[in-house]
């Protein structure tokens, strides 16, 4: 096969976890599109069968070390369920601020660093730094009021040790959540910036017949309850999430592929969440929105990195009306008794919706568990966006395709794993 | 100090392990952190200090254990390879962006344990648990000094 005939990226850049990328062209069109993953699988739900069921919290929150929060809400709601719980008031309050603080530090590190140098012809975050240090140092710091939000609320930052079935172990002082709130009077401002900045970015001309899959809640844009709606007209319980969405294995990939029953694939994140639940906005970031142009349905995936802007605005915007109406409850947890059961769980991570189920059996144990994350429902989604977008542009030199693939992937924020520190080290000279 | 690593990733440990053998043998003003991810926050810890070590798994082809000293001012991160991790921020960039932004301490550096693997729920090889020791005593020596 000639290299003219195959575009492959080994390892992708600026994503989390471990994937590449191979696009097979035949005869000048794309004949395969392979969205290579090979993170190898973990095995999670069955390391769960038997544990306790207030262990899920804990143990789920390791499957991932940026968005942990979004595996513990889907975790404790749908254990709660299961057991015919309801969290409400300061404790349900406090589990909005935590997903705020996860919002935000996923968010800002994904358009500062990770996907913003893709739009300004940088070959890293590192190298938009050395142009644009303000910038980046301002993003840096909104970031870390997001770490510091999920610190105060969890208890730490990264695998949040503070959530439980139930509520909390431990709340946090109104005085303790006060001098975050000083600073999110200058978060929202610089919340606003990034908003004016992505917005003022060069997009690709290119969008997508997608249909997207998102949580909607009656009254606000969605954390973590609601009914599974789709912009095809979907609106279902959680408990019906199985009979629409299916899971399949695919040679290529370590992760499961999720499809919907009738085959066809679909979009979960920001860009759902958007066209599904904008009007729960606050009416100033609606506002923002229009003025810098982004409608109320946003088809084009590069465009995402703006409605994640619009979305950390909301979160600053959500964490500091929390935090002002905060009262202390009585108890930092509601009892919670197990039984045998079945509870359904989903939260908006911010890649997109993350689903759990869980049967358990009246002794607390684990009796069978399913996660559906985010990046697996995405994965069809990307190689359809991918097969689209090089259609087109096959006659463009290799190395600027590949270029814009990955850039294509990168739209989707994808979270092949969570993170492990490994330095390839190479002293040359010494 | 600061022990970067995951302790349920093999030889990834190794960092925060040795964060836990100095913690209560350090001088004043010394302290000893586990860092668990997010590289991007590491500037946010040692920005003001005086001085910063850093203990990390490495992987350099040299023998598995081998402890590595680097002093990260005097050793640009361009002369080191790019990091082998396809995640958003390596050390070396991490290290690199505190640079840019003006955030590096007065005295940084390397103490690398060269590891073998960092498989979810593996045990530390052994090679690398024997000389944790050296790496801790690398960080006494110089917070000593």
């Amino acid at each position: 096969m000639s290299r003219r005939n195959l575009i492959r990226v080994p390892a992708l850049a600026r994503v989390e976890g471990e994937g590449g990328l191979t696009v097979t062209l035949k005869g000048g069109a794309v004949d395969r599109v392979e969205l290579n993953i090979f993170e190898p699988p973990r095995f999670f739900e069955a390391l769960l069968r038997g544990r306790r069921f207030t262990e899920a919290p804990d143990v789920t929150a390791r499957i991932c070390g940026i968005c942990p929060v979004a595996y513990q809400m889907s975790s404790v709601h749908a254990m709660e369920r299961a057991c015919g719980v309801t969290v409400d008031g300061a404790l349900r309050e406090l589990r909005r601020l935590l997903y705020c603080g996860e919002w935000i530090e996923s968010h800002v590190l994904h358009i500062v660093m990770l996907h913003a140098p893709d739009f300004l012809g940088y070959e890293s975050g590192l190298h938009l730094a050395k142009d644009q240090p303000k910038l980046v140092e301002r993003g840096l710091q909104l970031k870390k009021l997001g770490n510091d939000i999920v610190r105060a609320v969890g208890g730490r930052e990264i695998h949040p040790v503070n959530v439980k079935v139930g509520g909390f172990y431990r709340v946090p002082t109104r005085r303790e959540l006060a001098p975050l709130r000083a600073r999110l009077d200058e978060a929202y401002l610089v919340a606003e910036e990034l908003v004016r900045w992505t917005a003022g970015f060069d997009f690709p001309d290119f969008e997508q017949p997608w249909v997207f899959v998102a949580l909607r809640h009656e009254r606000e844009y969605p954390f973590c309850e609601g009914r599974v709606t789709s912009s095809d007209g979907l609106s279902m319980d959680l408990a019906d999430f199985e009979r629409e969405f299916v899971e399949e294995q695919v040679p290529h990939s370590n992760a499961l592929h999720c499809r919907r029953k009738d085959g066809s694939y679909y979009h979960v994140g920001p860009l759902a969440r958007w066209a599904l639940n904008a009007d729960h906005l606050p009416a100033d970031i609606r506002q923002l929105a229009s003025a810098v142009g982004v409608g109320p349905v946003e088809r084009n995936p590069f465009r995402s990195i703006v409605v994640r802007a619009l979305e950390t605005l909301f979160a600053v915007h959500e964490a500091l009306r929390i935090i002002d109406g905060y009262v202390e409850p009585d108890a930092p947890s509601v009892p919670v008794e197990p039984r045998d059961a079945t509870g359904w769980g989903a939260s908006e991570a911010p890649r997109g919706i993350l689903y759990h189920r869980y049967r358990i059996t009246q002794d607390g144990r684990i009796a069978e568990a399913r996660i559906v994350p985010p990046t697996s429902q995405n994965q069809a989604t990307i190689e359809g966006d991918l097969r689209a977008f090089v259609t087109p542009r096959v006659g463009l030199p290799e190395k600027e395709l590949t270029w814009q693939c990955e850039q294509a992937i990168r739209n989707y924020d994808p979270c092949i794993s969570c993170a492990t520190h490994f330095l390839r080290l190479e002293l040359r000279g010494a | 100090m600061i022990g970067v690593g995951h302790d349920d990733r093999a030889d990834d440990a190794a960092g925060p392990a040795v964060a836990r053998m100095v913690a209560s043998h350090l001088p004043d003003g010394w302290h000893a952190i586990e860092h668990h991810g997010d590289l991007t926050a590491l500037s946010d810890l040692w920005q003001g200090m005086e001085e910063a070590v850093i203990v990390d798994a490495v992987v350099s082809g040299a023998p598995v254990g081998t402890i590595h000293h680097v002093d990260l001012l005097a050793e640009p991160p361009s002369r080191l390879a790019a990091a082998g991790s396809s995640h958003g921020i390596g050390l070396l960039e991490a290290v690199d962006l505190a640079r840019t932004l003006g955030r590096l301490p007065g005295r940084l550096t390397l103490v690398g344990v060269e590891a073998l693997q960092a498989a979810v729920g593996a045990p530390m090889s052994l090679e690398v648990q024997c000389h944790l020791p050296v790496a801790a005593a690398l960080v006494l020596e110089q917070a000593l000094a």
